[in-house]
């Protein structure tokens, strides 16, 4: 037996006679059974060339335990450093209200002219003081809707507002507006520029992908008003400032490819190929807009293949590869609300309804909207910072949100890269931590970190090349073609 | 006992046998959890040497052996972690309470 001391790993077998070990601190080795075995009965010889490596990359210790310790405690303090962002994101839901009527849509949004579902001007000046009272030095605040260029005066005052407090602060604060963008005019997009407001849209594909689902609320489709207001925010705010997400739904699943052409074509920087959350209209139309998330982790494992060959052409990343690629590869802190443990819900991220009730995450107010108030933290209209950020509700949601102590992710190789999401959890169960085993959120994570996973041992130098830029956000480290 | 797995019920429902010799408790449950998502899995004293987990289908869909081998593999699997857990479970703790202690002075 030898005398070296096992550091904390999780581990799985990858079914050819190898495992994969991942550390603490989400460094990970391939071993071959045969030595795995030796290795954890302590019988690796300590000359042996995969125990260097094993000692190396903090699997192991010799006499040197307390040094090993204290690397894999700094690895996993940056690891976790989101931790210190509280709260960073909050999104202002300045109306209900919409232009469009697509048929996904999450919120469930209200016709265009049922001002009750307006937040007013009151209401967004006390949840922007409420922001202001985070730790952090960086929130970032997104109007979200509903279509919130309807209510663009509350807007206007929110950022106004904001910016006062950031300067008697001396904080930084940033600004993206969530927009369908048919509705936009000059006047709103000269505004966002001269107070440096990023524009997030929604652009699902090519004309035919983007209306069978984007419609307007007499059912048409609105590719051709997008891609005109389209050009119009470019030309005032400049390319880099409006960025785009897709949704992917039964229709564009067996077409992520012409996805990522149209994207391309329409000179995007990027693109994250997200699955349908089951809320709102897409809870209601699931049978025809709803696919297993099997499917689903096959489809964007064949798109993200098609994108790395891309990107030997052009630098073009996939967002959500990035992440993950980031967190197997680098030390880097990856703050993602929507993948993080503990979870994001209401210590990274939090939402401001159109009424004052604030939420831990925007599915809570979805959920809210489907007439289950369960997760509203309280109002900001009646409850102090300290009633909702340091309340119960939000200490007992985040304590459960670990995958550290949740089933079966204490034990899980993956824990490293993957999140929680009590929200999704008590939607699914009525509880919010549940067995995660056959979850559709666990198929999804597994399945697509395990195909990363064979990407990277199949991955050739260029290969590799492409997924460093992406993660440096380094286009030249690829010597293209 | 010379297999540890069998079909019964024509193919619906299957049953593995796991030693108490190797096999605690605390494995046997968190493996049958592992797959009560997609099967109706029970346990059960069989002998006085090993537990019986049957695994039933729920949706008329044949439990093949290829599954109970599966099942067998995740115990092995799992009793290991469970084994490591308890040999580096002192080190976790005190990579955790080094990570945070710049955040406790602050
Ligand atoms: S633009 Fe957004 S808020 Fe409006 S209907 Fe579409 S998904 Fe819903
Ligand atoms: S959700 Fe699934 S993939 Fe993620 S840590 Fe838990 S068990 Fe692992």
């Amino acid at each position: 037996m030898s005398g070296y001391t096992l550091l904390p790993f999780q581990f799985c077998r990858t079914g050819r006679d190898e495992v994969l070990l991942v550390s603490e601190s989400g460094d990970f080795i391939f071993l071959p059974e045969a030595v795995f075995e030796r290795f954890i009965r302590h019988e690796l010889s300590e000359q042996n060339e995969d125990f260097f490596r094993l000692k190396s990359h903090l699997f192991c210790a010799g006499e040197d335990v307390e040094v090993a310790l204290q690397k894999t405690a700094a690895r996993y303090r940056t690891r976790k450093s989101f931790l210190r962002e509280f709260t960073a994101l909050h999104m202002l839901v300045v109306t209900l209200r919409c232009n469009q009527r697509c048929r996904y849509c999450q919120v469930s949004c209200a016709e265009k002219d049922a001002a009750m579902y307006d937040m007013d001007e009151e209401t967004a000046v006390r949840a922007v003081d409420m922001i202001f009272r985070s730790p952090t030095k960086h929130p970032k605040i997104e109007f979200q809707g509903g279509e919130p260029l309807l209510n663009w005066d509350v807007v206007t005052a929110a950022v106004i507002h904001a910016e006062r407090l950031a300067a008697a602060q001396r904080k930084k604060v940033s600004f993206v507006l969530c927009t369908n963008l048919t509705a936009v005019t000059r006047d709103q997009l000269e505004f966002c520029r001269e107070h440096d407001v990023v524009v997030s849209t929604s652009l699902d594909g090519d004309r035919s992908l983007h209306d069978a689902c984007r419609r307007d609320r007499q059912g048409r489709g609105t590719y051709e008003a997008f891609m005109e207001k389209l050009a119009l925010a470019r030309e005032v705010l400049g390319p880099d400032r409006v960025g785009a997400l897709m949704t992917t739904t039964s229709f564009s699943l067996s077409h992520l490819k012409a996805v990522v052409d149209e994207y391309v074509r329409q000179g995007m920087d990027g693109i994250f190929i997200r699955a349908l959350n089951p809320y709102g209209f897409a809870a209601e139309d699931e049978a025809e807009l709803g696919y297993d998330m099997e499917r689903f982790v096959e489809k964007y494992l064949e798109a993200l293949e098609y994108i790395i060959e891309l990107n030997k052409k052009v630098f073009f990343p996939e967002q959500f590869a990035t992440l993950l690629f980031s967190r197997m590869l680098s030390p880097f802190a990856t703050g993602f609300v929507d993948l993080q443990s503990p979870s994001g819900a209401g210590i990274g991220g939090v939402i401001y309804d159109f009424d004052g009730s604030v939420f831990p995450a925007d599915e809570a107010r979805m959920l809210a909207r489907m007439g289950d108030r369960h997760f509203c933290l309280g109002n900001v209209g009646t409850d102090s910072y300290a009633d909702i950020f340091a309340g119960e509700k939000l200490g007992n949601l985040t304590r459960g949100a670990c995958l550290e102590t949740s089933f079966p992710c204490a034990f899980c190789a993956f824990q490293a890269y993957c999140g929680t999401d009590p929200v999704r959890n008590y939607l699914e169960t009525g509880k919010e931590v549940r067995n995660m085993a056959h979850s559709p959120f666990c198929i999804k994570h597994r399945g697509i970190i395990m195909g990363l996973f064979d990407m990277l041992r199949r991955a050739d130098d260029m290969t590799m090349d492409i997924i460093w830029s992406w993660i440096t956000h380094n286009a030249g480290l690829v010597h293209r073609l | 006992m010379e297999t540890p797995f069998a079909v019964s019920e024509d193919g619906l429902c299957g049953h593995v046998y796991a030693g108490k010799v190797f096999f605690s408790r605390e494995c046997v449950l968190a493996v049958s959890n592992l797959h009560a998502g997609k099967y109706d899995v029970s346990v059960e004293p069989y002998g006085e040497e090993h537990v019986e987990i049957t695994i039933y289908s729920r949706d008329g869909s044949p439990v093949r052996e290829e599954m109970l081998r599966r099942v067998m593999n995740d115990l092995v699997d799992c009793q290991v972690k469970m084994d490591l857990q308890k040999e580096f479970g002192a080190l976790r703790d005190r990579i955790v309470e080094y990570a945070f202690a710049p955040v406790r002075k602050s």
